[in-house]
């Protein structure tokens, strides 16, 4: 809560004590102007200090909470990075793998199998069959 | 007095606080995994032997990179999944 930044933590112990000294003044002496008002205003106090104590306790409680999950957050978020360096270096090397092996082997064909070019003729039904496999 | 004491109770409940901790979706394995993954060579009409040979070659190899792409996803998902599951 946002206000809660601007209440010192002596505040809703000051009020609570304040409340109950008050209403225990007031019990044991008796005769004051306003007797029953002055009781509700101390209760009420008392009361209020009970309130924001309670509500600082839980704001703390949260804030404590919310910075554990944010430092798990930020280790995960550092970790994520870290595996994607893994995976995107692991990709650069197996492409450049296949990319040599592949030009290799068009190599291969270039010397060795281009002897057999005029000893095979390819049926135009053959190259059919392979460009339909080919289309996506 | 016992009113009182249920009061102070309720009180003490005070308010929560809502905190936004937000993780950023993790980014994707690299920019060659997600490149889409290209169409297969066609022969010519009049293709010979080595062209045969040349244009299976290069699909073969077009293949193997597309997996690599793949790949990298899968893994990709196992880990950050594992990442995910750490922090909830």
């Amino acid at each position: 809560m946002f206000l809660l930044k601007f209440v010192p933590a002596w505040f809703p112990a000051v009020l609570v004590l304040a409340g109950i000294l008050g209403y225990l003044l007031l019990e044991t002496k008796p005769g004051f102007l306003y007797q029953k008002l002055m009781k509700m205003v101390a209760l009420t106090t008392t009361a209020l200090g009970f309130f924001i104590f309670g509500m600082v306790y839980v704001d703390h409680h949260w804030r404590r909470e919310a910075e554990t999950l944010l430092a798990t957050a930020t280790a995960a978020e550092a970790s994520a990075k870290v595996v994607n360096t893994e995976i995107k270096e692991k990709v650069i090397v197996k492409r450049e793998y296949y990319k040599t092996r592949g030009r290799d082997i068009v190599e291969y064909v270039d010397r060795e199998v281009v002897k057999y070019d005029n000893r095979c003729e390819i049926p135009n039904e053959f190259v059919e069959a392979h460009n339909k496999a080919a289309t996506r | 007095m016992k009113y009182l004491l249920v009061l102070l109770t309720v009180m003490l409940v005070g308010c929560s606080t809502p905190v936004a901790v937000k993780m950023p979706f993790p980014e994707p394995p690299g920019k060659l995994s997600s490149e889409p993954c290209p169409d297969l060579q066609k022969l010519e009409k009049d293709a010979k032997l080595s062209d045969v040979g040349k244009t299976v070659a290069v699909n073969y190899n077009t293949y193997y990179t597309c997996a690599i792409k793949l790949d990298s996803w899968i893994e990709w998902y196992a880990k950050q999944k594992i990442i995910y599951e750490g922090v909830k």
